[in-house]
C-alpha cells in the first residue's frame, strides 16, 4: 500500500466514524416515550399505576331541560418503596359535537392515592344527542414534562 | 499522490456530509410528536369528536360555546392547560388535594382561581369576546365575579 492510499484509507475511516458518531449521538438524544398499562374502556392509567376502578355509565339526568352526562375514572400512583410519578392530574372536558361547553376542575395528586374527576355541566338546553366527555389524564416526573393521554366517553343523547 | 490541501478538503467535505446527515437524521427525528398519547381511544368516534381530538392535538383553535349553546368564539389548548397547571399548582402549594370529586372548597376555591387567571375566548379576527373559567364568561359578567372570588382566595388560600 502506497502512502498516498493509506491516508485515503485513514481518511475514509475518520470520516466514516465521524458520520456514525454524529448520527448515533442524535438519535442518542430522542425523547423517551412514556407507554400506558392498565386501563378500562375509556381512560388508560400510565405506566407504574394500576388501574382501580371506573363508575359504570350514567344514564343522562334531566334538571328542568338540561342534561348531565359523567363518568368518575380512577388511577393510582402505586408505591413500589418510592412514588413513580411526582404527580398524576385528570381533568375532563364536555363537548356538544365539536363544541367545547365546560371544563371540570383539574385533580392533582402527589402522593400514593387515586385521583378521579367528573364533569356534570348543562350543555344543551332543550337537548342534543351529541354529548360526550373528553378525559385527561397527566403524570409526571421531576425534571420531565408532563406526559398526557386523551379519551373520551361515547355520545349521549340529552333531552 | 495527494496534497495535505487535498487530504484536508477530503475531511472537510466528510465533515460536511457529516453534518449534514446528522442534520437530516435530527430532522427526521423531531417531527412533532402529537400533544396527547391515545393508547386508550376508542376507535369508535364520530366526526365530531374526531375534529375536537384533532384540535387538541395539534392546539389548533377549540370552537366553545355558551350556556344557552350558542358558539362564542375559540380557546387554544395549551392556553387552557397552562392555566389550569397553574391554578393546580396554587391549590396544591396553598391549599391542599381534593378529598374525593364533591369537595366543595376545593371545587369553589379552584373555580376562583380561574376566575382571577382567565382565559380569552376569541373570534375569527383574534378580538377578545369573553372569557373561558370552567365555562364562557361574558366580559362584564367576569368583572362581577372577580370581588367575590378574590374573597374566596383570600378566605381558604395561605
Amino acid at each position: 500500500m502506497t502512502q498516498g492510499s493509506a491516508w485515503r484509507a485513514v481518511t475514509a475511516t475518520v470520516a466514516a466514524c465521524l458520520l456514525v458518531a454524529l448520527v448515533t449521538g442524535c438519535k442518542a438524544s430522542e425523547k423517551i416515550v412514556v407507554d400506558s398499562a392498565d386501563g378500562s374502556t375509556w381512560i388508560k392509567c400510565a405506566m407504574g399505576q394500576s388501574f382501580v376502578s371506573e363508575s359504570g355509565d350514567d344514564q343522562p339526568t334531566q334538571f328542568g331541560g338540561a342534561t348531565e352526562a359523567w363518568k368518575d375514572y380512577y388511577c393510582v400512583n402505586e408505591d413500589t418503596g418510592s412514588l413513580w410519578w411526582d404527580r398524576l392530574d385528570v381533568l375532563a372536558r364536555k363537548y356538544n359535537g365539536n363544541y367545547l361547553c365546560d371544563t371540570s376542575p383539574q385533580v392533582a395528586t402527589t402522593v400514593n392515592r387515586s385521583v378521579s374527576v367528573s364533569d356534570a355541566a348543562t350543555c344543551a338546553p332543550g337537548g342534543s344527542s351529541h354529548i360526550w366527555v373528553m378525559g385527561t389524564h397527566g403524570a409526571s416526573r421531576p425534571g420531565a414534562a408532563v406526559h398526557r393521554e386523551l379519551s373520551v366517553t361515547p355520545e349521549v343523547t340529552s333531552f | 499522490m495527494p496534497t495535505r490541501r487535498t487530504l484536508l478538503a477530503t475531511c472537510v467535505a466528510a465533515s460536511t456530509l457529516a453534518v449534514g446527515g446528522a442534520i437530516a437524521a435530527s430532522a427526521g427525528s423531531d417531527a412533532p410528536a402529537p400533544r396527547y398519547g391515545t393508547a386508550g381511544m376508542s376507535t369508535e368516534l364520530t366526526p365530531a369528536q374526531r375534529e375536537a381530538i384533532a384540535a387538541v392535538q395539534s392546539d389548533a383553535p377549540i370552537p366553545v360555546q355558551d350556556e344557552t349553546g350558542t358558539p362564542r368564539g375559540f380557546v387554544r389548548d395549551s392556553t387552557l392547560t397552562a392555566r389550569d397547571d397553574r391554578v393546580t399548582l396554587e391549590m396544591l402549594e396553598g391549599f391542599r388535594e381534593a378529598n374525593g370529586p364533591a369537595d366543595e372548597e376545593y371545587l369553589e376555591l379552584f373555580e376562583a382561581l380561574r376566575v382571577l387567571d382567565p382565559v380569552a375566548v376569541v373570534d375569527a379576527d383574534g378580538e377578545t369576546v369573553g372569557y373561558w373559567t370552567h365555562d364562557f364568561k361574558e366580559i362584564d359578567e367576569l368583572e362581577q365575579l372577580t370581588p367575590e372570588a378574590q374573597a374566596t382566595v383570600d378566605r381558604l388560600l395561605r
